[in-house]
């Protein structure tokens, strides 16, 4: 049997490859390949509880039901950001009990700035208060071992897996350049399906703007401040209008709020980051991925792998803004609003970045 | 003429070594070295003045009238941490302008990330309020690009010029970690001079806490809102106005209260980041110091034992907790009024901005 592993990483585009998967689940399955239901929570499209949770979905009696599903079928696909943290026992174990003769890791490479990025305002979506400079400490101390720069960190390791494993390494950025769908790749080097799928419209899981996300930073801490104890994603959640469930939220577009609050009251006080790609982490890391991991790329040589500009990431400073009198009102009332809500009992389960 | 030039850099005990220099001026020159008067500022022990660049270029005449000062010197020793920032062919320019023969670079090699840490809370001392995680993504985006970080690209500006010039490295935290006296390879191994020197009794220029740094760089941070300096020359006028110069806050009341403040109200916020030193940018650092200028260094110390070992821990913390919390916001605030009032000429209507 093939198994196909699409295992992010995360800020990957993965939401959107998830419901590409899920949604062509028929058309897939005439093509021989199963995208199981096995492990996928509830209103979700990807295999995150088996990411996650593998001491449980990876028992045999778990195994059994999987094989169920796939029946008599020889290919079979999966597909969760969480994979990519998965141990090397972990992968093994999973090819083993499923009986894999073959098993492709598909894993998209996208610039570690703009990664890194764009993984801060994921983080702070999920409730984590750190300000952009924080994290940038926390990982530029030593880029070489962060994960989130460093995709050779997870990828050095993948290659000591044995024989039966294939790394497929897609180039995330080459394909932005050209303007081509990040899944076309997955149908057709990897899944080999030559015309591939209809795919969904919308980008799922868009980052937020940087004055959303600062707006929803400073929220998270203002409301945590009132609500001690109570998790950052209750704010999310009703920010982010992830729940359906209330009413005031499904009315309410409160990024649209933030954003206009932080047009009016905060223009001209962001501040950027810069940092050069001509820097030596940078050029260390293309000529180890061009070195070492050339046959693994699928769609390019390697010698565009990333831009070669200097990247700029703007931030605000919470004092900045908190100092603002009419943009704290602003804060301040909206996490009155949630408060007001009943929403603690209605977010929807967390998924952990 | 043999000229010792020590050029610090910054945050290496350089005014600690200029007021030796300058208090046992008279020793050295009954050991045959000048240590000239000409180019100090009346404060200092240093030759900054002599070292400022205002066009970009040194100042030939001030070299041309140090010249002629020295007379029949052989032996003249200049210090400023300013020169650090010389290029090539202004060194070479001042060689030529003194007529020096023969010119000892002195190096002062410190701990990248204790000086990064050092050099942080000093700008803050001059006025500068950006957090420690802003200074540091500044600087370790591309730490071999940055000269505070990465003293290669120095010593390999100074390799680089004629064979008047040769460059001795002092490591700075072996002698640290032995608890000796960081002038003494100056005096005894550079200069030659058997005899002792005359100690001060305070080491000058000691760097605040963390909480006298951190309050000060929120009140810095409160006041430049307030009205809008933007350029930390200004402010530091300004705070000097309300006699809360920045540079010597920790010594005044003001700043030991603010100490105690924070200690009492702000200790449990403190944030801190480890920095491992075992990684790619240090053993880069150890292999070029080894193979291009292990012979530069001074008293036989090893690349591998030049800098200080194992983690190193940046504390910091957030002004808005400093600000969120009642009894600092009220004193930042407080001060802050006073800074106000003292710019807006004690409110006769004399604007110090303007």
């Amino acid at each position: 049997m093939d198994v196909v592993l699409h295992i992010g990483p995360h800020k990957t585009g993965s939401t959107y490859i998830q419901h590409a998967l899920a949604g062509n689940r028929g058309a897939l399955e005439g093509e021989g390949v199963v995208y199981p239901t096995f492990g996928i929570p509830p209103k979700m499209h990807g295999h995150h509880s088996l990411a996650h949770e593998a001491d449980i979905y990876l028992a045999p009696e778990q195994i059994a039901k999987l094989k169920t599903e796939i029946g008599e079928r020889e290919r079979v696909a999966f597909s969760a950001e969480g994979l990519c943290n998965w141990s090397n026992q972990n992968f093994t174990a999973f090819a083993d009990l499923l009986g894999a003769s073959r098993v492709l890791l598909v894993y998209y490479l996208r610039d570690p700035f703009d990664q890194f990025y764009s993984y801060w305002k994921e983080r702070v979506k999920q409730g984590q208060l750190q300000s952009l400079p924080e994290w940038f400490m926390e990982n530029f101390g030593d880029p070489h071992r962060s994960f989130v720069l460093n995709p050779l960190v997870h990828l050095r390791r993948y290659r000591e897996l044995d024989e039966r494993f294939e790394l497929r390494l897609i180039p995330y950025e080459t394909l932005r350049t050209r303007g081509e769908d990040i899944v076309q790749p997955l149908w057709r080097e990897v899944l080999e399906i030559p015309n591939g799928f209809a795919t969904p419209d919308e980008r799922q899981n868009r980052s937020l703007s940087t004055e959303a996300t600062e707006f929803l930073r400073m929220l998270i801490d203002r409301y945590l401040a009132r609500n001690p104890g109570v998790a950052g994603r209750v704010v999310r959640h009703a920010f982010t209008r992830q729940t359906r469930s209330w009413w005031l939220f499904r009315k309410s577009n409160l990024v649209a709020e933030a954003e206009a609050a932080m047009e009016t009251y905060a223009a001209g006080l962001s501040r950027t980051l810069s940092v050069s790609r001509q820097c030596n982490f940078y050029r260390s890391l293309i000529d180890q991925l061009q070195k070492d991991f050339a046959g693994s790329l699928v769609g390019t040589d390697g010698s565009s792998l990333y831009d070669q500009d200097e990247s700029h990431l703007e931030y605000y400073d919470r004092a900045d803004l908190m100092s603002l009198a009419p943009l704290a009102e602003a804060i301040e009332g909206i996490a009155t609003r949630i408060e007001r809500s009943r929403f603690v009992e209605t977010a929807p389960a967390e998924q952990v970045v | 003429m043999h000229l010792v030039l020590h050029l610090g850099p910054h945050k290496t005990g350089t005014t600690y070594i200029q007021r030796i220099l300058w208090r046992n001026r008279e020793t050295l020159t009954g050991a045959g070295w000048l240590y000239p008067d000409f180019g100090r500022p009346g404060n200092s022990a240093g030759h900054h003045d002599l070292a400022k660049r205002p066009s970009g270029q040194p100042n030939k005449a001030a070299i041309s009238e140090l010249r002629a000062l020295l007379g029949t010197s052989d032996q003249v020793i200049l210090t400023s941490e300013q020169f650090s920032r010389w290029s090539p062919d202004a060194l070479v320019t001042l060689a030529d302008g003194l007529g020096a023969r023969q010119v000892s670079i002195v190096y002062y090699l410190r701990d990248p990330f204790d000086r990064f840490d050092s050099y942080w809370r000093e700008r803050i001392k001059h006025a500068e309020h950006s957090s420690l995680p802003e200074v540091f993504a500044a600087n370790f985006a591309d730490p071999h690009r940055s000269p505070l970080l990465n003293p290669l690209a120095s010593l390999r500006r100074y390799a680089r010029l004629d064979d008047r010039f040769t460059t001795r490295i002092i490591c700075y935290d072996p002698i640290m970690q032995a608890k000796q006296d960081i002038c003494a390879p100056l005096w005894h191994g550079v200069l030659g001079i058997e005899d002792a020197y005359d100690v001060e009794f305070k080491r000058p220029n000691r760097s605040f806490s963390i909480e006298i740094s951190e309050f000060l760089r929120t009140l810095l941070s409160v006041v430049d809102r307030r009205l809008g300096v933007r350029d930390p020359r200004a402010l530091n006028n300004l705070m000097s106005r309300a006699d809360l110069p920045p540079w010597r806050f920790g010594l005044c009341d003001e700043g030991r209260e603010a100490e105690a403040l924070m200690t009492t109200h702000m200790q449990p916020k403190i944030r801190e980041q480890v920095l491992n030193r075992h990684c790619q940018f240090y053993r880069h650092l150890r292999q070029v110091l080894g193979q291009e200028f292990g012979h530069a260094i001074w008293g036989g110390v090893k690349p591998a034992e030049a800098f200080a070992g194992g983690q190193k821990s940046l504390t910091y913390y957030d002004s808005w907790d400093l600000l969120s919390e009642p009894v600092i916001r009220d004193r930042i605030e407080l001060l802050a009024e006073r800074v106000e009032i003292a710019a807006r000429g004690a409110g006769n209507g004399e604007h110090a901005l303007a």
